[in-house]
């Protein structure tokens, strides 16, 4: 197994916010959904992780809930807010842009636009 | 976060600190039990994958710590934004009010803008002509020094004397301002100069812009010809032109070598634009010829005070010294700025005293105004109170409704200021001193802001006690019927009677200065000043060396004028009343010793021509007027004013054929003259001062080269400038004409500060009067209002109208008796401070301390009428009906 890449800056929050984006979910599921949806390419440390929802959560991006988890124990469940959906679509949509941009760059053939 | 102030808050945010602490650790924790879980389902030890899961987490202290901090950090700016909503709730709340009561808010908005706009107007001219510092280097240290308490000029020896043995003076040189006849370059010029005995420059701490400044080895017997041209005559005359220094200027016939520049704004003395050397005789212009102004600089370390000490001490020692020319003279020194202000200085404290009333006047108007509006609100109030505001929000939201008045108020005032200043400085420029630097700066905005600040305080915090303390459950009672509220009624009365007593105040201000401004008007000056033009010329000594030039000059000058049409009769003189030129030295009478040093008669020499007195209408009043023989040769003959007759010979009729002299001359010499007449006394000098003792001898027999000619003129036939020019080119084109101008402007220049300070006192009183009759008709109205019901009621049992009219004016009148014998009381008190400004009537004049309150108890009986009248036409049906 590959040691999982350093996350780019700024990606965890367009991260956290898309695993967010079907269910609330608790830290740990966070942790474990992007982990697993990346073939455990990525990995988002919990030193980066836990301050991050907090930050989104203050900025009202997401909104935190205690309830009950799968084994019945008191678990913090974030889930999306309105705005929180739209910088997420925002930053998608942002980000394809410009992985699509560097992955012309280095798939470029030749000097000419092909 | 635990300020005193929010006891309740600051526990729920420990509280609430705790909450966040708990929960990080809950939700931390949570995690890491979940990941050891997995590890023992892959089949770990519970103790090795706790070990594990702990591991992997990484710095747990760390990572919970950073979740706290940005709690925090939430925390506090939720609660900064919480507070700033609560102030931006409180603000808009209070926009909204007014814009649904735009009258009340109009008249207070307007109420205050007046109020401030003129305190802030007053104060720009205090701040830039008093407070601000003269523009240069160090203006405190620049002084002056005059001999006596009059403003009297030094003498050369004296001056010296001062700047070489005093410690605490570093400078003290002379200079005498003159108007300077440029010529060589197209028209004469006449342009403002100083002579100096030694460079201005230095004493003020500047560099010449070029070349240098004048030394003192270049005035003496023979002074130097060199000059110093200031920055704007470089620019306007000569271009600027780079290579000026070393070229020469015809100055009053004498050709002056440029030798420096003076740098751009330096115009010290009155604006002057040529500094030269002044020629200093010591042998006919001793210790006792005193022609010199002074300015120097006083030393490091020294204060005016200790220069004064000083110069007391010299005083001393040169009157011990030289008894025949000190002997009871003494030194004054005064700073710079305040010899240039010193005579506006009480004037414009009192002005910013008259416009500190009105403000207050403003200020309890638009409290009066508050009340009101407290006494219909007090449903609202209480309301809200129920509603659960504190009574701290409530006292808040109306401290930021007076808030935003003041702020409003403040704001159209500064606009008004700017208005009022620039027609201010048209108004008083020539009157007061440095008008031309006063403006609306930094300092005025500042006092401004703090001014709208103290003042919705001032109008902001009765009302809004008010509107606090009223209970919920007496207000709801009493809701919409409006009868209660004895306290806001007490309290409006109150400042009624304020109001009326500052209006009285400034009334007796005004009064006072209409007065005096009459009595300067009425003053007997001892000649007639209606129709009389006049105008000053000045010969070059290199064209008129001596009389014999000096004089057929100006006598044929005044043949050729006289013939002009309109005019009666032409004189000439100098010295003349209530203008410039004076010369004066000690009467000596033929046939009794010379006086004990300080025991001389001064007198004061007018040099005039034949047709002088009959010009200005100066009657004789015993033997006979000068004759144009008596202007030529033969015995010399004088004229004596009844003071000089009086002081030295007892009677007018005793001084005729007695002989006196006079030890002062312009160069042609001083004989011993026989007097022929005496005239009546004249005030010489200015309006306020009494007459002088003086002597009028023939100006063709004592000179100076320098003649005001004065023209009566056929009442109403004008000035005749042109005519006058061309006769004046006639006899010699290259003299210019100096201060052309009438007897009534200069007698309007001496009464200009009067003149300014009546009419701004008067504005002032009568704004105060109107503020203060608005706020008792306010007063009165709403008490009638209030008693709508109760007057129904006496109405229906068959009370008389009259008698209705006269309780409800009774009502009224009785703040405004005691506010008028209260302001009576502090006019009486408080008068002196009016003197200075004040000429031929006492601070406590009677016909203003009787017509005052009877003009106020007009106002206040008018004001109180109106709504009387209302109250008395009630129907009592719909009286009753109203509530």
């Amino acid at each position: 197994m590959k040691p999982p890449m350093d996350l780019v800056r700024g990606t965890v929050d367009v991260l956290i916010l898309k695993s967010l984006s079907w269910e609330p979910m608790h830290g740990y599921q966070v942790s474990n959904w992007i982990r697993r949806i990346t073939d455990d390419e990525l990995q988002v440390e919990e030193g980066t992780l836990y301050p991050a929802l907090h930050r989104l959560q203050h900025r009202g991006l997401i909104t935190a809930e205690w309830g009950l988890s799968e084994n019945n124990r008191r678990a913090k469940y974030y889930s999306l807010t309105r705005r929180g959906q739209d910088v997420l679509s925002e930053r998608s949509r942002t980000w394809e842009r410009y992985a699509r941009a560097v992955s012309r760059v280095l798939s470029a053939t030749g000097l000419e636009p092909a | 976060m635990t300020s005193p102030f929010r006891p309740r808050r600051s526990f729920s945010i420990a509280a609430f600190r705790r909450d966040i602490r708990s929960e990080i650790d809950e939700e931390l924790r949570f995690h890491i039990d979940r990941k050891t879980d997995e590890l023992v389902r892959a089949g770990w030890s519970p103790e090795g994958a706790r070990a594990e899961a702990e591991r992997l987490f990484g710095d747990y202290d760390g990572i919970a710590g950073e979740c706290r901090a940005l709690g925090r950090k939430h925390a506090r700016r939720q609660d900064l934004m919480e507070r700033l909503g609560g102030w931006g709730q409180d603000v808009s709340f209070a926009a909204r009010q007014m814009r649904r009561h735009p009258g009340f808010a109009l008249t207070a908005v307007l109420t205050l803008a007046l109020g401030i706009g003129a305190t802030s107007t007053i104060f720009s001219v205090v701040n830039g002509v008093l407070l601000q510092p003269l523009p240069y280097d160090a203006p405190a240290e620049l002084f002056r020094v005059w001999v006596g308490s009059d403003r009297g000029t030094m003498s050369k020896p004296d001056i010296d004397d001062v700047e070489g043995q005093l410690g605490s003076v570093q400078s003290l040189i002379g200079f005498s301002n003159t108007s300077a006849t440029v010529t060589g370059m197209g028209e004469p010029m006449l342009v403002t100069a100083s002579r100096v005995s030694e460079g201005v420059l230095e004493v003020f701490r500047v560099a010449p812009a070029l070349g240098r400044d004048i030394r003192s080895d270049e005035s003496g017997p023979t002074a130097a010809a060199v000059v110093v041209i200031g920055h704007a005559f470089w620019q306007r005359t000569l271009g600027g032109a780079p290579d000026v220094l070393g070229s020469t200027l015809e100055i009053g016939g004498v050709s002056r070598q440029v030798v420096g520049v003076a740098p751009p704004g330096f115009d010290f003395p009155e604006r002057a634009e040529l500094w030269y050397p002044r020629e200093i005789d010591p042998a006919n212009c001793g210790r006792g010829c005193h022609t010199w102004q002074t300015v120097g600089q006083i030393a490091r370390g020294a204060t005016i005070a200790s220069v004064q000490a000083e110069l007391d001490g010299l005083a001393v020692v040169l009157a011990e010294a030289h008894p025949e020319s000190n002997t009871g003279k003494v030194f004054r020194a005064v700073g710079l700025q305040d010899d240039l202000v010193g005579d506006v200085r009480s004037g414009l404290w009192i002005l910013l005293g008259a416009v500190a009333a009105v403000l207050l006047i403003a200020c309890a108007n638009v409290a009066n105004l508050l009340l009101v509006r407290a006494s219909d609100r007090t449903g609202e109030m209480a309301v809200r109170g129920a509603l659960g505001a504190t009574r701290r929000r409530l006292v808040r939201q109306t401290l930021v409704e007076s808030a935003l008045l003041a702020a409003v108020g403040g704001a159209l005032g500064l606009i008004l200021a700017v208005g009022a200043v620039g027609a201010l400085r048209l108004l008083a420029g020539g009157t007061i001193p440095r008008m031309d630097v006063v403006r609306i700066d930094g300092i005025v905005v500042l006092f401004t802001v703090l001014i709208a600040s103290l003042v919705a305080l001032l109008f902001g915090t009765t009302p809004a006690l008010q509107n606090s303390r009223t209970s919920v459950a007496s207000a709801l009672a009493y809701a919409g019927r409006g009868a209660h509220g004895g306290a806001g009624q007490r309290q409006r009365r109150l400042l009624v009677t304020a109001e009326i007593g500052l209006s009285v105040v400034l009334l007796v201000a005004a009064g006072l200065l209409l007065r005096t401004f009459g009595q300067l008007h009425a003053v007997n000056l001892g000649y007639q000043t209606e129709d009389i033009v006049r105008f000053s010329l000045n010969l070059p000594s290199s064209q008129y060396p001596t009389l014999d030039e000096i004089r057929p000059f100006y006598r044929t000058l005044e043949g050729r004028l006289s013939s002009l049409p309109g005019v009666e009769s032409v004189g000439s003189v100098y010295g003349p009343p209530l203008g410039s030129g004076n010369i004066s030295g000690d009467v000596l009478v033929d046939g009794k010793p010379e006086p004990e040093p300080g025991q001389e008669n001064s007198g004061s020499i007018k040099s005039v021509s034949p047709g002088y007195l009959e010009t200005m209408r100066i009657p004789v009043i015993a033997g006979r007027g000068l004759t144009p023989a008596d202007d030529v040769d033969g015995l010399h003959v004088a004229l004596v004013n009844e003071t000089l007759a009086r002081e030295n010979f007892g009677a007018a009729e005793d001084a005729i054929g007695e002989g006196v002299s006079i030890t002062a001359d312009f160069g042609y010499g001083s004989p011993m003259w026989r007097i022929v007449g005496v005239v009546a006394d004249i005030r010489s000098r200015s309006v306020t001062g009494g007459p002088q003792p003086e002597i009028y001898v023939p100006h063709g027999r004592f000179g100076p080269a320098y003649q005001t000619i004065s023209l009566r003129m056929v009442n109403g036939a004008g000035v005749p400038t042109a005519a006058i020019r061309a006769e004046v080119r006639r006899l010699d084109s290259d003299l210019p004409i100096r201060d052309l101008e009438t007897v009534e402007q200069a007698l309007a220049a001496q009464v200009a500060p009067t003149r300014l300070y009546l009419m701004l006192v008067s504005l002032f009183a009568g704004l105060a009067v109107v503020l203060a009759a608005v706020g008792l008709y306010g007063v009165v109205a709403y008490l009638v209002s209030t008693r709508t019901r109760e007057i129904g009621v006496r109405v229906a049992l068959g009370a008389d109208r009259g008698r209705i009219t006269r309780l409800v004016i009774a009502e009224g009148l009785r703040p405004a008796a005691t506010g008028v014998l209260l302001g009576l009381a502090l006019a009486v008190m408080g008068g002196r401070v009016l003197e200075a400004v004040l000429f031929g009537v006492e601070p406590r004049d009677p016909a203003v301390l009787v017509t005052v309150p009877v003009l106020l108890s007009i106002v206040a009986i008018a004001a109180a009428w109106v709504p009387a009248a209302r109250a008395a036409r009630l129907d009592p049906g719909s009286a009753l009906r109203s509530e």
